[in-house]
């Protein structure tokens, strides 16, 4: 695996860190470089201010696309009265708002797309043309890509049950690839969208900014929403009123998220290593535990015995003793027994006496020798 | 799951809907949905009640209250030694809050309390919030009043308004007053005569000098002084019987009341000694030093001659261009700048796009109308240094004797001639030679070829820009009007095709349109800013016919 000492010294870091401060941070300062989109890829300006409502360019998204056909047909501008939305069989449609303003909606082919991204088969990528690509046959349905993008744009054809797929502007890659322009910015008739590099496409709407700066916004949408998109916006009124959200921040959504995701491998990687030491200390702890115990009741084994042997030999000192003194007093009685019937035989009154004091002391003697 | 759980959880999924949609209505809840929009609202209260716990604000309707006392201004407020209301409220005038609050809840309540049984009243004591409502169901639709020639006129000629000087010609001592520092008074100056904003300012402003007689040490403001005057003006007619003004707020300031005021189109000029021409120069005076004077005209532009009297009749007040007095834009802008003019020097007093008390910020404004639009909507505004200066800075004043230059009726007669000169030298266009219909089918696919009605088109751009003076001035001749659409390219009656400079793809460095957007773009926008309302920019088959 090339990955070399110093980036993978990096990765434990930030792992670390992640684990306990919060990866983000850290762990996307080790993910990679910005990305700000591929050289000369290509893109669209919009400007709104000169959109009439017309839906020619829904005719020839339909028509390029060979979608199916609507219940009304795109001559019918009654359909402008509601506000709609990017559907299975629309990937543009045009928005009527206040002042008879006019937006059109279709995949803005973000630089980072948040929709390729989310999809964990690659179905969907950044071509270097600029469009957003959707790849069919490796798409499985899981429809993460309408959940992650910010606009609002991809569809799901749940009107096919058997193989179900996503649905979103093209930005009519394959024309592009002939040489020719997107089927929407060919027909307008107002030249409302303007096909070109995206670089010089931002030049041209800060022309037209400066030059009218009482006709347009100071902003143009989409040249840092989500990190850029391909395709890009000029407004005469605040983008929000024309339906564009202004919450959307400069980063894209692969950025915002490559940071927790680049510390998943890692803390995955760390936190059976972490739960092992954790228990392997605990398993020791208890270890020690254990041999202490044991050693402390062999310790009390140890005194307890000592001690029992102690006073048994005491005991069996005093018994030695005792039996010494009474034999001796035996010995003695015996030997004034002799010596008091010798008297008697001088003095008989006197003897008995004598041998009364004798029987006292005597029982005590022997009780104790027979314990 | 176990019957208990299930129920344990069912209920907290109750409880989290409940909140939800309690959350939802809340939020819904903060829509200030105002109901009645009122020009007479006042707002009583300091409106802080968000911050340091007092009660809101009380909306007051002053035109309603002025009909429930039928329209006895003692009601609620003092009348001054000349018999005039004071507008403060009673009592009010130099009352601390606390006493304010007291005398306002005494006398509201009191008042409404009076009220005879049967008649709707307003709210007693205990009804707080039917006056400190917080979030009241009343909008304000207010409108500044703009006391325009043709009002100022109306009052000019009303004989019902007797000067304040006796025996004067005019009436205008009326209204207008100097102010006199040394002997604190304010007197009536003939030729003197300015706006009222000129001295009453948005907020009162400090009174130059030591106070007046009466202790008073600003000047008032613009509202203040305007309901003095006018208010009790109408209010003394009123009492007389004679027909005048309205006294109610919404007389002035309600939007319909406003668009309902008499105009008169042809109002007279106002007579203030104001030139009918002026020869702008960029040296204030010259004097009698020759080599001097050589000098200063030699440093710079050619003079401008200013048609005064036909700005007068193009702009509602004086006060369009002389923001803050009547004298001439020299004397505050000078050519370096300076501290009196705000550091704003004369070039760009005259030049600024941003301003509309320049000229040519004023023009641009013009320029954006309904009958200019359809061209200049799609020009955009050049700045100062890609523009023809002799365009205006057209008098050549550096082969004049200068001894005559110092001589105002001469400069005068210079200028007077050159906007002579201007006005005789449009030159007309012989509509013959126009082009009549114009096939245009160079892109044409999915429709029919347009055939374009060249000539009706350039004849109703002609008819307007004709009867504009503005136009006629700056276009030189009816030719420059063609380069609405002929643009880049000389004026000429054979201009180039749109295709020798529009092809099939757009431009993007240039911001040049393919032929497409070019010819859509020029005649969908026209008909957007001239609001045409007979050709729709989506109704493609009223230009060309679907194949």
């Amino acid at each position: 695996m090339a990955i070399s000492r110093r980036k993978f010294i990096g990765c434990m870091a930030a792992a670390a860190f992640g684990t306990t401060t919060g990866a983000t941070r850290l762990a996307h300062a080790v993910s990679g470089k910005e990305f700000t989109g591929y050289p000369d890829s290509f893109g669209v300006l919009h400007d709104s201010t000169l959109c009439i409502g017309c839906r020619k360019c829904e005719l020839a998204c339909n028509q390029v696309n060979n979608l199916d056909k609507p219940d009304k047909p795109f001559d019918d501008l009654s359909v402008l009265d509601d506000r709609r939305r990017t559907g299975e069989a629309a990937y543009t449609v045009v928005n009527k708002f206040d002042g008879n303003v006019f937006a059109k909606i279709q995949c803005n082919h973000c630089q980072e797309p948040a929709c390729a991204s989310a999809c964990f088969v690659k179905a969907l990528y950044k071509d270097k043309t600029g469009a957003v690509v959707y790849d069919e046959s490796l798409c499985v349905g899981c429809r993460y890509c309408m959940v992650a993008c910010p606009f609002n744009v991809p569809a799901f054809t749940y009107n096919d049950p058997l193989t179900p797929k996503i649905t979103k502007c093209t930005m009519c890659l394959p024309l592009i690839q002939e040489g020719k322009l997107p089927g929407c910015v060919d027909i307008c008739p107002k030249e409302a969208m303007t096909f070109g590099r995206r670089a010089d496409l931002i030049k041209l709407a800060r022309q037209r900014i400066a030059q009218n700066p009482d006709q347009y916004v100071d902003h143009i949408y989409g040249e840092h929403e989500m990190g850029g998109t391909a395709w890009m916006y000029l407004s005469g009124i605040p983008f929000s009123d024309i339906g564009m959200r202004e919450d959307l921040g400069t980063t894209s959504a692969p950025e915002l998220t490559a940071g927790p995701l680049a510390a998943v491998p890692i803390v995955v990687g760390l936190w059976p290593v972490l739960l092992t030491g954790v228990w392997a200390i605990n398993k020791r702890k208890e270890k020690i535990a254990a041999q202490e115990q044991a050693a402390a009741v062999q310790a009390a084994k140890d005194q307890a015995a000592q001690e029992k042997t102690k006073a048994l030999e005491a005991l069996q000192q005093k018994l030695a003793k005792e039996k010494e003194t009474a034999v001796a007093a035996e010995v003695k009685k015996a030997l004034e027994e002799a010596e008091q019937k010798a008297q008697q035989a001088e003095a008989p009154d006197e003897t008995t006496a004598d041998t009364d004091q004798a029987a006292d002391t005597l029982p005590d003697g022997s009780g104790k020798q027979e314990e | 799951m176990s019957r208990q759980k299930y129920g344990q959880c069912s209920l907290a999924a109750v409880i989290l809907l409940l909140l939800f949609s309690f959350a939802a209505f809340s939020g819904a809840g903060t829509v200030n949905d105002v109901g009645e929009k009122r020009p007479d609202i006042l707002t009583i209260g300091s409106g802080s009640h968000k911050t340091d716990r007092q009660m809101p604000p009380v909306q007051f309707l002053h035109d309603r209250h002025t009909r429930a006392v039928d329209g006895q201004c003692a009601k609620c407020h003092d009348l001054t030694d000349k018999n005039k209301p004071d507008f403060t409220y009673k009592d009010t005038k130099d009352a601390d809050v606390s006493t304010r609050k007291d005398i306002f809840h005494d006398t509201c309540i009191s008042c409404h309390a009076e009220k005879k049984a049967g008649e709707s009243t307003g709210p007693m004591e205990a009804a707080c919030r039917s006056c400190h409502n917080a979030d009241p169901d009343i909008g304000s639709s207010w409108k500044d009043l703009a006391f325009n020639r043709s009002l100022h006129y109306r009052h000019v000629s009303s004989d019902a308004i007797a000067p304040a000087v006796p025996g004067a010609e005019d009436n205008c001592s009326a209204c207008h007053h100097s102010y006199n520092e040394a002997s604190k008074e304010i007197f009536y100056e003939q030729g003197k005569e300015s706006a009222c904003i000129y001295c009453h300012k948005d907020a009162p402003t400090e009174l130059p000098g030591s106070p007046t007689a009466d202790g008073r040490q600003t000047i008032r403001s613009e509202r203040q002084a305007a309901h003095d005057s006018c208010v009790a003006c109408h209010l003394f007619l009123t009492d007389k019987k004679v027909k005048t003004g309205p006294v109610e707020c919404a007389g002035c300031h309600g939007p319909a009341e406003q668009a309902a005021i008499r105009t008169i189109d042809d109002v007279p000029r106002l007579k203030r000694n104001q030139p009918d021409v002026v020869l702008i120069t960029g040296w204030e005076t010259l004097g009698d030093d020759h080599d001097e004077n050589a000098k200063l005209i030699a440093a710079h532009m050619d003079p401008v001659a200013f048609d005064h009297k036909l700005h007068e009749t193009q702009n509602a007040t004086c006060t369009a261009c002389h923001h803050e007095s009547l004298d001439a834009c020299i004397l505050c802008h000078t050519t370096t700048g300076n501290e009196k003019g705000g550091y704003v020097k004369l070039a760009d007093a005259m030049h600024s796009i941003d301003s509309t008390t320049s000229c040519i910020g004023c023009h641009a404004e013009l320029k954006q109308s309904e009958n200019c639009a359809g061209c200049h909507a799609q020009m955009p505004e050049k700045s100062i240094k890609d523009r023809a200066c002799d365009s205006c800075h057209n008098v050549d004043v550096k082969a004049r004797p200068q001894k005559l230059l110092t001589d105002e009726e001469f400069t005068a007669g210079l200028a007077a001639a050159v906007i002579q000169d201007r006005a005789q030298a449009y030159e007309k266009t012989d509509m013959e030679k126009v082009p009549d219909i114009v096939t245009i089918g160079v892109i044409s696919k999915e429709y029919k070829p347009s055939r374009f009605p060249h000539r009706m088109v350039v004849k109703a751009v002609f008819e307007k820009a004709d009867k504009n003076e503005m136009a006629r001035a700056f276009h030189g001749q009816e030719l420059t009007l063609c380069a609405g659409c002929h643009h880049n390219s000389p004026p000429s009656m054979t201009p180039p095709k749109c295709s020798s400079c529009h092809g099939k793809s757009t431009d993007i460095a240039a911001d040049k349109p393919a032929l497409m957007g070019a010819y859509h773009g020029q005649c969908i926008t026209c008909h957007q800013e001239m609001n045409v309302a007979s050709v729709q920019p989506t109704d493609c088959i009223k230009c060309h016919e679907k194949k």
